[in-house]
């Protein structure tokens, strides 16, 4: 039996671990001072204040008034580690400041987002390292708190968001609006966070039974067995070392595709140009450990735009003049996105090890999809929402005006228009007058840089107008960003 | 891409605590046995008088576990629990669903810990961890430590204190880890590339 | 203060004819939400946009605006912030203080109109200046506003507050752009960064650049070391970046390859390119010396170079057969096996034969020449020559 003295170790750890706290919470105090556009960051900080303070009460109440047994060794070690992870998602808050967020289009974003998610709020913040990204925060948050605090795991905190989601986008891509329309895909992450769409098509029969497969075939493929540690055998382990990875690149690919699908949803066609645009997206076609192969995220939001009437919308034959030609080149490149996929589909994939797991997902599309479309309201992005309004769109654009309102003859306000119907003006300007394609010299590739420079910023500026235009005209059409 | 980092990141500091404090609370119970009434209270200071005896000795000893040390013990035990049950998740062909991974990784991390921790297990690291399980369950119904046999309580002890390293470790790493080729290994947390 | 006709001034009919157009010509204010209140009887009311630029004090000990263009550039971006608002936001502007704005409002002008936007004199009297600012026909974009408080009162700016007005009129002789405006939607700098007699006017205190161009070994280099030693010019060469990027490639810097590799940089990057990126150093050391240039090729860079008004361009040239012999004369180490017919073949590319528009055009250079010198004998006639022309130009600048 361990006698009750003191040990210098555990005395460390817990005199690091209480500097620390008081510490952070300084820092904290000193980032609460900063200026920020939104509240987002303070609801932030009013949560990682909270658990600083819990842990900061706890090692002193475990420190005070008798020495410390060996035996508290671990439970100050969870708690330095809980401060470690404060430190880390105090970070984000360090981000909201930075001046490369373009502003213009966070309050949009986070105004669409309330609406579809009401108890969401989002952090926005350039990173250089990792492109587009989603984290989910209140989890993790509220995961810290509960075990801090020793909660009952559901119990949430009134008055906060159930979920904070935080994007990351490449800086460099701050000034292309278009390419931000790859936000879609993150939001497809956060909507299925919210909705768990990802976990049911996991757990739904069809799904695991086509997965069943794979994951025995693994198993009776089995190399020899795997050395448990210390020289141990267990044959559950050696299963266990072959399932893990499997099973995580199927709930891996499960995520990126429900993503996919709802991004279609959440920005129509712009989200599948967008996509297609980023380099390795269509050069690297092949699969990853992260991501399905590129040619099926496209044939997955091919079908989805089908779904939402976009064949019928860009039917060339039914538009005259400018329209017509407009259709005919949006519809020319979604065809070609569409060779794309059909090309892939009938390679093989690298190895077999991915070209089972492809094949489970060939024909689970259409499941995933419809797992998505149960949880869609009103809000998607159907071709007939946005049908009235992006090709009026696309003549303000045509005539250096930003397309922020659907102009309506011979009044003097003009219609308020969607995100969602701006965006896709946008690209379907872009691909009708072929501002993508490639320069032949250096004088061309600046006149076309510029150009798409002017129908980036017009795009912008439209997002920003039309959402004051919001603010100012309509009753509470304001961002709420009152705790 | 979805950053998987911090969550699994929080999801060991989580563990790291429960098993942490059952550690603690573990200490704790060996010290009720350190209670002893002496038999001859006149070994006292004289202005103790009995009634204050008592207090010093009753109130301010406890015989027992709390019900919040109690609820840190029993949390462990299902921790531990979770681990067992994490063997018949594998059987994919039965058609129970895909297997739980956090599951699997605790049943992992547990294993690794009765083999680091030097208990001779043998192929029967069930039985062992069934072992670990019964232990804290009988502590969690009252029994006092002298019921408890001593090698018993010390191998529960190191596992568990193993176990948290463990913990501990992963948790620092899973924010790190930049990839996939842990995917293959002892399974690591993950950030996940676009 | 006002230079139009007061008659001309469009009032409401007018306005909301203009606004309510085809959209090609259009007068476009957009989004206008309260044309009731913001459409008044002769202007049209407009809003504070949703970024700032204010001046950040104590980074900067003064804006020096007679310097090179992206040193200007630098020193006005590290002199302001932007602050980025939302609609309603609140920014207390201080007691004669300045900052940067832009009207909410994006405003599409047609050619055949013109306007000076203003404040309001509600404002103007709480203290807040809006300094009247010309708004040009074919302006494409939001309002730049400069705004001032005139009082000693701090004065609270609310975004999305009505806060100025544009006053429009007819142009009586409409002149379409041939360029495309560019679209201003947030608050820049001044366009002084375009103002390029400020840089002449700096040049005019000072000596003046010479460039040397002239067909392969007529002794353009020679020249320029004449220059150099006797007369203490700076020699910049446009060569010196082909040398450099030849070492980097780990090419040796034969006639072939500075031939190609000065192409593929004229093509990549515009024909001009080389000039261009001299201009900086050009700019500085001018202040101190003359300049002689070297290793000029093509049209475009005498045209870049042709920009500074104190430049003037210097040809030589000799037969092909006495700039054979001195050719190898200097070059016997490098390329020791050139042939008669080798020479004359890089000769003719260089004057440009078979070149495209971005490649060797040293005889369309030497068109633009302000004197032209044909080397018969030694190089020192050549060097009096040159003098001569020295002394005539200093009596010029003179």
């Amino acid at each position: 039996m361990a006698p009750a003295t003191a040990h210098l170790d555990v005395d460390y750890l817990a005199s690091a671990a209480i500097h620390q706290a008081l510490t952070l919470g300084d820092s904290l105090r000193e980032l609460r001072a900063r200026e920020y556009a939104t509240q987002t960051p303070l609801i932030l900080l009013d949560l990682l204040e909270g658990i600083v303070d819990d842990v900061r009460d706890q090692l002193l109440e475990l420190t005070a008034g008798r020495p410390l047994e060996a035996a508290r060794r671990m439970e100050l070690r969870g708690l330095g580690q809980a401060l470690d992870q404060v430190t880390e998602l105090s970070e984000y808050v360090v981000r909201c400041a930075d001046a490369d967020v373009p502003w213009g289009l966070v309050y949009p974003l986070e105004l669409f987002c309330r609406q579809l998610t009401p108890e969401s709020r989002m952090i926005i913040y350039p990173a250089w390292r990792h492109g587009y990204t989603y984290g989910e925060l209140m989890g993790t948050l509220y995961r810290i708190m509960r075990s801090v605090r020793e909660l009952p795991e559901g119990e949430f905190l009134p008055g906060y968001p159930r979920f904070l989601a935080v994007f990351s986008f490449p800086p460099i891509q701050g000034p292309n609006i278009l390419q931000n329309a790859a936000w879609g895909h993150e939001i497809g992450h956060h909507l299925d966070t919210v909705f768990n769409v990802s976990a049911e098509v996991l757990k739904a029969p069809a799904f695991v039974q086509r997965a069943g497969g794979v994951l025995t075939a693994a198993q009776v493929e089995a190399p020899r067995a795997a050395r448990a540690p210390q020289g141990q055998f267990d044959p559950n382990y050696e299963r266990v070392s072959h399932l893990t990875p499997i099973v995580k690149i199927l709930g891996g690919w499960v995520a990126e595709l429900v993503a996919d699908i709802f991004s279609v949803h959440v920005f129509g066609p712009a989200s599948l140009f967008a996509f297609s645009e980023i380099p390795s997206a269509l050069a690297w076609s092949e699969p990853s450990w992260s991501h399905p192969p590129s040619w099926l995220r496209i044939a997955a939001m091919l079908d989805e735009l089908r779904y939402l009437g976009y064949d019928a919308l860009l039917d060339a034959a039914q538009s005259t003049g400018h329209r017509a030609a407009m259709c005919a080149a949006v519809g020319e490149r979604l065809a070609t996105l569409a060779q794309v996929a059909a090309r892939g589909a009938v390679e093989p994939a690298t190895g077999r090890f991915f070209a089972s797991i492809t094949g489970v997902f060939a024909g689970a599309r259409g499941e995933m999809a419809s797992h998505v479309r149960g949880v869609v309201r009103d809000w998607a992005c159907r071709a007939e929402r946005i049908a009235g309004d992006v090709f009026e769109l696309v003549e303000r654009l045509d005539n250096v005006i930003p397309p922020c309102e659907v102009d309506l003859p011979g009044e003097l306000v003009g219609r308020a228009t969607t995100l969602a119907a701006i965006v896709n003006a946008g690209w379907f300007y872009r691909i009708w007058r072929s501002l993508d394609r490639a320069p032949r010299d250096g004088t061309e590739a600046r006149e076309l840089h510029a150009e798409l420079a002017r129908l980036n910023e017009l795009v912008l500026k439209a997002i920003e107008l039309s959402a004051a235009k919001r603010q100012l005209t309509e009753v509470g059409g304001g961002v709420d960003d009152a705790l | 891409m979805i950053e998987r980092g911090l969550g699994e990141q929080s999801r060991f500091i989580t563990y790291v605590l429960l098993i942490g404090r059952a550690l603690s609370t573990l200490a704790e119970y060996r010290q009720l046995a350190d209670y002893r009434r002496p038999a001859d209270f006149r070994q006292l200071p004289e202005y103790r008088q009995p009634a204050e005896f008592r207090r010093q000795f009753d109130e301010e000893r406890p015989q027992t576990l709390s019900d919040v040390q109690r609820g840190r013990l029993s949390q462990a035990a299902d921790h531990l629990r979770r681990a067992a049950r994490a063997h018949a998740s594998l059987d994919v062909a039965a058609g129970q669903g895909l297997p739980d991974l956090e599951a699997v990784q605790i049943y992992q991390s547990v294993y690794e810990a009765v083999a680091l921790a030097g208990i001779r297990a043998g192929d029967r690291v069930a039985e062992t961890i069934a072992g670990l399980i019964a232990t804290l369950d009988r502590i969690v119904e009252g029994a006092p430590v002298a019921a408890i046999d001593e090698q018993s309580l010390n191998d529960l002890e190191r596992v568990l204190d193993t176990l948290a390293v463990i913990y501990s470790h992963r948790a620092e790493r899973a924010n790190t880890a930049d990839t996939f080729e842990s995917l293959l290994q002892w399974p690591q947390p993950l950030l996940i590339w676009m | 203060m006002m230079p139009f006709r007061m008659d001309g001034v469009l009032t409401r009919p007018d306005l909301v004819a203009r606004l309510t157009a085809p959209v090609a010509e259009r007068l476009v204010v957009t989004p206008l939400t309260d044309p009731e209140r913001q459409i008044g009887s002769n202007t049209i009311d407009l809003k504070l946009g949703t970024e700032l630029l204010v001046p950040r004090h104590g980074r900067t000990a003064y804006l020096d605006l007679h310097q090179r263009t992206e040193a200007i550039a630098a020193s006005l971006e590290a002199a302001h912030e932007r602050i980025p608002l939302q609609i309603g936001d609140e920014f207390i502007l201080h007691e004669h203080q300045f900052v940067m704005a832009t009207t909410l409002e994006y405003v599409g002008m047609p050619q055949n109109l013109a306007g000076y936007v203003m404040g309001r004199s509600s404002w103007e009297r709480a203290g807040l200046h809006v300094r009247p600012a010309r708004v040009a026909p074919g302006y494409r974009g939001c309002i730049q506003l400069q705004l001032v408080s005139h009082k000693d009162l701090p004065i609270t700016l609310v975004t999305g507050a009505r806060i100025c007005q544009l006053m429009l009129f007819p142009v009586s002789n409409p002149v379409s752009s041939e360029t495309p405006n560019p679209v201003r939607a947030r608050p820049y700098f001044s366009p002084i960064l375009d103002d390029e007699e400020l840089v002449q006017l700096q040049q005019s205190r000072r000596g003046f650049i010479l460039g040397v161009v002239g067909t392969l070994a007529s002794g353009r280099s020679l020249l320029a070391e004449h220059l150099a030693r006797v007369h203490g010019f700076v020699h910049l060469s446009l060569s010196t970046q082909l040398y450099a990027e030849a070492r980097q490639r780990g090419r040796r810097p034969t006639l072939a390859a500075m031939q190609e590799l000065g192409n593929a940089l004229r093509h990549a990057n515009g024909s001009s390119v080389l000039a261009d990126r001299l201009r900086g150093d050009i700019q500085e050391l001018q202040r101190v010396s003359n300049l002689v240039i070297t290793g000029i090729k093509n049209v475009a860079e005498v045209e870049a170079l042709k920009r500074w008004s104190n430049f003037r361009l210097i040809a030589v040239d000799a037969p092909v057969e006495r700039r054979y012999g001195w050719y190898l004369d200097a070059n016997r180490l490098t390329e020791p096996d050139l042939s008669p017919a080798a020479f004359a073949e890089f000769d003719r590319r260089d004057r440009g034969v078979g070149e495209p528009p971005w490649g060797q055009q040293v005889d369309a250079c030497m068109r633009l020449a302000d004197r032209t010198y044909t080397r018969d004998g030694a190089i020192s006639e050549l060097y009096q020559k040159l003098d001569a022309y020295l002394d005539e130009l200093r009596g010029m600048l003179l």
